[in-house]
C-alpha cells in the first residue's frame, strides 16, 4: 500500500498547483507555492518504500526547510520592501486560467502515459506529474502581471524540475537536489533584490510599467 | 447487492414525503447559527399546503406552455427520483447508460422552468433565465464527468454505480467528487454562494426570480419540486461520501439517510458563513469544482500509477 | 605538481585574487586597473595553455574535473581576449564619464567585484568537465550578469535586467532539466563509467547512450542554453540587456557570455549525435534554430534607430550563423568556430566604437549621428570598419567563415537553407549598411564633440579590426587548430590525453 500515500501526495500537489493559478493574491501565492515545496520534499520518503536513510532524511529536511521557510521568508522580504503594494489584473483572467490549467493537466498526464516505462527514467505518473507543475509555472510566469508573481511562478517551475528527479536513484536525486536548492536560493535572493529595485524606480512592482523598451 | 425489487419503493416513497424536510433542517442550521429559534421544521410543508390551498393568477400575456412547462417541472424531478438509487435498495429502474437520462431529465426539468419563466415576458425572468442557463451549461458537464468518473471506479455504467466505490482509491475518488459534488449542490439548488433563497431583491435573484409570477398550487408544485431537487442532490453526495455499508437493506437506508441529514446541515453551516459571491466569480468557482472532477476521472483511470 | 597543472591554475587564482582586490580597493580608477593587469595576466595565460593544448592534445587535472581540449582552448583565448579589451577600453570610458554614479566607492567595489568575478565564472564554464558542474557555473554567470546590467540605475536598465533575469533562469531550468536526461541515459547506458556526468567519458562511451533519452535532452539543452546564446526564438531578452548596459559589458556581453552558452550546447551536441549514430537529428535542429534567428535578425535590424540594438540584433544574427555551420557539418563545425573568433574581434569593435560615438554625439539614436568620420576619426572608421566587418566583406574574418558555411551547407544539400541564408545575409547587408553609411559619413551634426582617445584604446581596438580584417590570411597552425576544435564538435574527438596532478 506504499503507492497510495504517493497517490495521495500527487493528488494535493495537482490541487495546489491548479489552486495557484486562479489567485492572484500575492501572500496566498506565496503560501501555496510553500505548501507545494513542503509536499514535493515528502516524496522522497514515500518512494524509497519508506527507506529512512540518512540521505533521505537529509534531502527531504533541507528541501523542507529551504522551499517552505527559507525561501518564503526572502518573498515576505521582498513583498514589505513594495510599500504600497496593489494587485493588478493579470494579463490572463482566472476562469481562462483554470481551464488552461485543467488542459496542461490533461496533456501532461496524456504526454506521461505515452512514454515506454524504463527502469532508469522516473516512474510515469511522476514524469507527468513533473511536466504538469512546470507547464503550470510557465503559464503563472506568463500569464501574472506582478513581478512577484512572475518570481513565485519561476519557483513553480523549479519544483517541477524537482519532481522530475526526485524518484531517481539516490546518487543522481542528490545532484537534483541540490542543484535545484541552490539554484532556487540564489535566484529567489537576487530577484527579491532586484523587485527592490523594481519597486524603488517605479513605484509599483507591476511588470506593466516594464515597458518602454518594445519593439 | 441482491435487492429485491420492492426494496427501491421504500427510499422512492420516503422522498416524496420527506423531501421538505432537508428545506427545514437547513432553515433550522442557519437559525441555530445565528442565535434563533427560526422556523419549525415542517414549515417547507405548511408552505406548499397554503399554496396548493390557494387559487392562481396567470397573466395574460402567458399560454398554455405555462401550465405545461410546470407540470413538465415536476414530472421531470420524479423521473429523477425513479432512476435514483440509495444503499442496498437500488433504483425502481435502472439500466446501463441511465445516467445520460439522469442528466437529461435534469435539463428536461432545467429546460421546462426556464420556459415557464419567460413566457411571463417579464424583464426579471428573462435575466434569471440566462443567469440560470449560464451556471447550469457549466454544471453540466461537471455533474456528468463526475457521474463517469464514479462509473468507471464502479465498473459499471449506471447511477448504480453511485452506492458503492470499489478499489482502487476509494478514498482519494469518493473525496474529490463529493468535492465537486456538493458545490454542484449549491449552484443546482440555489444556495449561497451561488445565490441567496432569502432575498426580495429581484436583480439579485436566480432562482427565485424564475418563479416569482407563478402562484397558488403552480408554486407550491415548483417548490416541492425544488426540493425532491435538494434530495435527490443530496442523496448522491451523501452516498459517495459515505464509506460504509450496512449489511441489511434498512441500516444501508438509515446511513443515507444520516449522510443527507449531515450533507443538509453542511449547506446550512455554508450559507451562514459565507456571503454570496459576485457573479463573476461563479464561474470560476464551478471551474474549480471541474478540476477537481477532471482529477478524479484521472485517479480512476490510473493514470496515477 | 606538474608545472603545466600550475598554468592551468594560474588564471583561476589571479582571478580570484583580484576579484578580492577588486572588492577591497575603494577607488574606480585602481579597480579598473587592478582588472587590466588581471585580464592581461589571463590572457597570456590562456595563450600559453592553447598551445599546450596544441602541443599535447586533452589537458585534464584536478582528478580529470577541469581540462582543456582545443574546442574549449579556442573559447578561453577569445574570453580573455575580449575581457582585455573590454577592460582597457573601460579605463577610458568610465574616467571621462560624467556620470558620478560610478565614483562612489561602493559602486566601484561592486563593479570590480561583478566584472572580475563575471571572468572568473566563465573560465570555469570553460574548463569544466563535469556537465553539472558546467549547468551550475552558467547559471552563476547569469546571476552575475544580471546585476552587472544594473550598473547605470534607470528605468529601462531595471527593465532590461528583470527581462534577462526572468526569461534566462526559466532558460536555465530547462537545461538543468536537460543535463538530469543525460545523467539519466548515462545510467542507463551498460558501460556506464563510475565517473558522472564528466563530458570525456561521456564522450568516449557516447555509442552506449540511449538515443532516445539524449534527443529529448539536446532538445532541452538546446532550448535552455539557447536561451542564454540569443538563439531565436528565445531571444527577446537580448536587445534590452545588451542596449541598457554600460558598453564595455555589452562588448563582453556580446563577445563572450553568448559564445560561451553557444560552447554550452555545442558540448552536447556530440553526444547526442553519437549516441544515435550521427543520424543528425541534433544538427537538423540547430540549423532551424539558426536559420529561425537569421530570419528575425533580417526582420528588425534594418529597422533599429538605437546603434547598441542595432548591434544586438546583429549579434542574434550571427548566432544564427554559427548554429547554421554546426547544423550543417562537415566543414560548417570549423567555419562556426572561425565565426566565433570573427564575431567576437568585431562585435567588440563595433559596441566599443559605439561607445566612443555615444560621447562625441551625446546620444545612440543613429537618425540624430551623421558625419562621424569627420568628428572623431578614430571612432567612425571602427564603426564602420566593424560593420563592413559584421556584413562579411572581404578579405575579413567572417567573410572567410561565412563562404565556408555556404560551402557546407551546399556540400551537405541543404539547398533550401543555403537559399534562406543568402537572401537573409543580403536584407541584412543592405540594412547594416545603410545604417553605416547614414551614421558615418556626411557633414557632422552640429551638437557634436570631439572626443580625446588615449593611445592604448585606439591600439586595442585597431589591432581587433586588423586580425579580423585580415582573416583570409590566417596561419595554418592556427587553422589547423581551429579544425581540430571542429572535429570535437563534430565527433567528440578522443586525443590521447595527458593527465596532470
Amino acid at each position: 500500500m506504499t503507492t497510495n500515500p504517493i497517490n495521495t501526495l500527487i493528488v494535493l500537489s495537482v490541487i495546489i498547483t491548479l489552486f495557484m493559478l486562479t489567485t492572484s493574491r500575492i501572500l496566498v501565492l506565496v503560501r501555496s507555492a510553500a505548501i507545494l515545496g513542503v509536499l514535493l520534499g515528502l516524496f522522497p520518503f514515500f518512494i524509497h518504500h519508506g527507506a529512512f536513510s540518512i540521505h533521505t532524511i537529509v534531502l527531504s529536511s533541507l528541501g523542507i526547510i529551504v522551499k517552505g521557510v527559507v525561501i518564503p521568508m526572502l518573498l515576505f522580504r521582498a513583498i514589505r520592501s513594495a510599500t504600497n503594494f496593489r494587485e493588478t489584473r493579470p494579463h490572463v483572467g482566472f476562469s481562462l486560467s483554470i481551464v488552461c490549467g485543467i488542459l496542461i493537466t490533461l496533456i501532461s498526464f496524456g504526454i506521461g502515459s505515452k512514454i515506454p516505462p524504463s527502469l532508469f527514467l522516473p516512474s510515469e505518473t511522476m514524469i507527468s506529474l513533473s511536466i504538469c507543475i512546470t507547464m503550470c509555472g510557465l503559464f503563472l510566469i506568463m500569464a501574472r502581471s506582478t513581478a512577484l508573481a512572475q518570481v513565485i511562478g519561476y519557483l513553480v517551475l523549479e519544483n517541477g524540475i524537482f519532481t522530475f528527479g526526485v524518484s531517481l536513484p539516490t546518487t543522481q536525486s542528490l545532484l537534483v537536489e541540490l542543484g535545484i536548492l541552490l539554484d532556487l536560493l540564489v535566484g529567489v535572493f537576487v530577484m527579491g533584490i532586484v523587485i527592490h529595485q523594481i519597486h524603488r524606480e517605479f513605484d509599483s512592482i507591476s511588470t506593466d510599467a516594464l515597458e518602454a523598451l518594445r519593439e | 447487492m441482491t435487492s429485491l425489487w420492492w426494496h427501491a419503493l421504500f427510499p422512492f416513497v420516503l422522498a416524496f414525503a420527506g423531501a421538505p424536510l432537508l428545506l427545514g433542517i437547513i432553515v433550522k442550521t442557519k437559525a441555530f447559527f445565528t442565535g434563533r429559534v427560526g422556523a419549525p421544521l415542517l414549515q417547507p410543508y405548511y408552505d406548499i399546503v397554503k399554496n396548493l390551498s390557494k387559487t392562481s393568477i396567470y397573466s395574460t400575456t402567458t399560454s398554455p406552455i405555462f401550465k405545461l412547462g410546470i407540470v413538465t417541472v415536476l414530472a421531470a424531478t420524479c423521473g429523477l427520483l425513479v432512476l435514483l438509487p440509495v444503499g442496498k435498495c437500488g433504483s425502481l429502474i435502472s439500466f446501463e447508460g441511465d445516467i445520460i437520462l439522469f442528466v437529461m431529465l435534469l435539463a428536461i426539468a432545467r429546460f421546462a422552468l426556464v420556459l415557464v419563466a419567460l413566457d411571463t415576458g417579464s424583464a426579471f425572468e428573462g435575466l434569471g433565465a440566462s443567469r440560470e442557463l449560464f451556471f447550469s451549461a457549466l454544471a453540466e458537464p461537471i455533474i456528468l464527468l463526475s457521474l463517469v468518473a464514479l462509473c468507471k471506479s464502479g465498473h459499471i455504467f449506471s447511477l448504480s454505480a453511485v452506492c458503492g466505490i470499489h478499489a482502487p482509491h476509494p478514498g482519494g475518488v469518493s473525496l474529490l467528487i463529493g468535492a465537486a459534488l456538493f458545490v454542484i449542490v449549491l449552484v443546482e439548488n440555489s444556495r449561497i454562494p451561488i445565490d441567496d433563497p432569502t432575498t426580495h431583491l429581484e436583480l439579485t435573484m436566480i432562482h427565485e426570480v424564475l418563479i416569482l409570477d407563478c402562484s397558488g398550487p403552480d408554486l407550491g408544485l415548483l417548490e416541492y419540486a425544488a426540493s425532491i431537487k435538494l434530495w435527490i442532490f443530496s442523496v448522491i453526495v451523501a452516498q459517495v461520501l459515505t464509506p460504509f455499508h450496512a449489511a441489511s437493506f434498512l441500516g444501508d437506508l438509515a446511513i443515507t439517510l444520516g449522510g443527507m441529514v449531515a450533507v443538509a446541515v453542511t449547506i446550512g453551516i455554508v450559507e451562514s458563513s459565507m456571503a454570496r459571491l459576485r457573479l463573476t466569480a461563479i464561474p470560476q468557482l464551478l471551474l474549480g469544482a471541474g478540476a477537481l472532477a477532471i482529477i478524479a476521472l484521472l485517479l480512476v483511470n490510473g493514470a496515477f500509477a | 605538481m606538474k608545472p603545466e597543472s600550475l598554468i592551468v591554475f594560474l588564471p583561476l587564482i589571479v582571478c580570484i585574487v583580484s576579484t578580492g582586490l577588486a572588492v577591497l580597493v575603494p577607488k574606480f580608477s585602481t579597480m579598473l586597473r587592478i582588472s587590466i593587469v588581471n585580464a592581461f595576466i589571463v590572457f597570456a595565460s590562456s595563450l600559453v595553455l592553447a598551445f599546450l593544448v596544441a602541443v599535447h592534445g586533452r589537458l585534464s587535472c584536478f582528478g580529470n574535473q577541469l581540462f582543456l581540449d582545443h574546442l574549449s582552448a579556442l573559447h578561453l583565448v577569445l574570453v580573455t581576449l575580449i575581457f582585455l579589451v573590454g577592460s582597457v577600453y573601460g579605463l577610458w570610458y568610465y574616467s571621462s564619464s560624467e556620470q558620478n554614479d560610478l565614483k562612489s566607492a561602493r559602486a566601484s567595489r561592486r563593479y570590480g567585484g561583478l566584472w572580475n568575478g563575471f571572468l572568473l565564472l566563465l573560465i570555469l564554464v570553460l574548463y569544466a568537465n563535469n556537465l553539472g558542474f558546467l549547468w551550475v557555473m552558467v547559471e552563476a554567470t547569469t546571476l552575475v550578469s544580471a546585476l552587472l546590467i544594473l550598473t547605470h540605475q534607470s528605468a529601462a536598465s531595471i527593465e532590461a535586467m528583470w527581462k534577462y533575469l526572468l526569461i534566462c533562469s526559466v532558460g536555465i531550468a530547462f537545461a538543468f532539466a536537460g543535463t538530469l536526461l543525460v545523467s539519466i541515459a548515462q545510467s542507463a547506458s551498460p558501460a556506464a563509467s563510475q565517473s558522472h556526468l564528466l563530458w570525456t567519458s561521456l564522450a568516449d562511451n557516447a555509442g552506449f547512450l540511449d538515443p532516445n533519452i539524449m534527443l529529448v535532452a539536446f532538445i532541452f539543452v538546446l532550448v535552455g542554453y539557447g536561451t542564454k546564446a540569443g538563439i531565436a526564438p528565445m531571444h527577446t531578452w537580448l536587445p534590452d540587456a545588451h542596449s541598457q548596459t554600460p558598453t564595455p559589458v555589452s562588448a563582453v556581453f556580446s563577445g563572450v557570455m553568448l559564445n560561451c552558452a553557444l560552447y554550452a550546447i555545442i558540448r552536447f551536441l556530440p553526444l547526442c549525435e553519437a549516441s544515435s549514430g550521427f543520424v543528425g537529428k541534433g544538427r537538423k535542429l540547430m540549423l532551424a534554430l539558426g536559420l529561425v534567428s537569421m530570419v528575425i535578425g533580417a526582420i528588425f535590424i534594418p529597422t533599429q534607430k538605437n546603434l547598441k540594438r542595432f548591434f544586438a540584433y546583429c549579434s542574434i544574427e550571427h548566432i544564427g550563423i554559427m548554429c547554421i555551420g554546426i547544423g550543417s557539418g562537415g566543414i560548417g563545425a570549423v567555419a562556426a568556430m572561425l565565426h566565433t573568433i570573427g564575431h567576437a574581434l568585431s562585435k567588440s569593435a563595433g559596441f566599443c566604437a559605439t561607445g566612443i560615438l555615444a560621447k562625441a554625439f551625446g546620444t545612440l539614436d543613429a537618425s540624430e549621428i551623421s558625419g562621424a568620420l569627420k568628428r572623431s576619426p578614430v571612432g567612425g572608421f571602427l564603426f564602420f570598419a566593424s560593420i563592413l566587418l559584421l556584413c562579411g566583406a572581404a578579405p575579413g574574418l567572417l567573410f572567410f567563415s561565412e563562404f565556408l558555411t555556404c560551402y557546407s551547407l551546399f556540400e551537405n544539400e541543404h539547398y533550401s537553407a543555403l537559399g534562406l541564408f543568402l537572401i537573409t545575409a543580403l536584407i541584412i547587408f543592405f540594412g547594416m549598411l545603410w545604417r553605416g553609411i547614414e551614421v558615418t559619413f556626411g557633414s557632422p551634426s552640429p551638437k557634436s564633440i570631439a572626443v580625446a582617445l588615449p593611445w592604448f584604446v585606439i591600439v586595442t581596438l585597431c589591432s581587433l579590426v586588423v586580425f579580423a580584417g585580415f582573416g583570409i590570411f590566417v596561419s595554418k597552425p592556427f587553422y589547423h587548430f581551429v579544425v581540430d576544435a571542429g572535429k570535437i564538435i563534430e565527433h567528440g574527438m578522443i586525443i590521447t590525453s595527458m593527465r596532470f596532478q
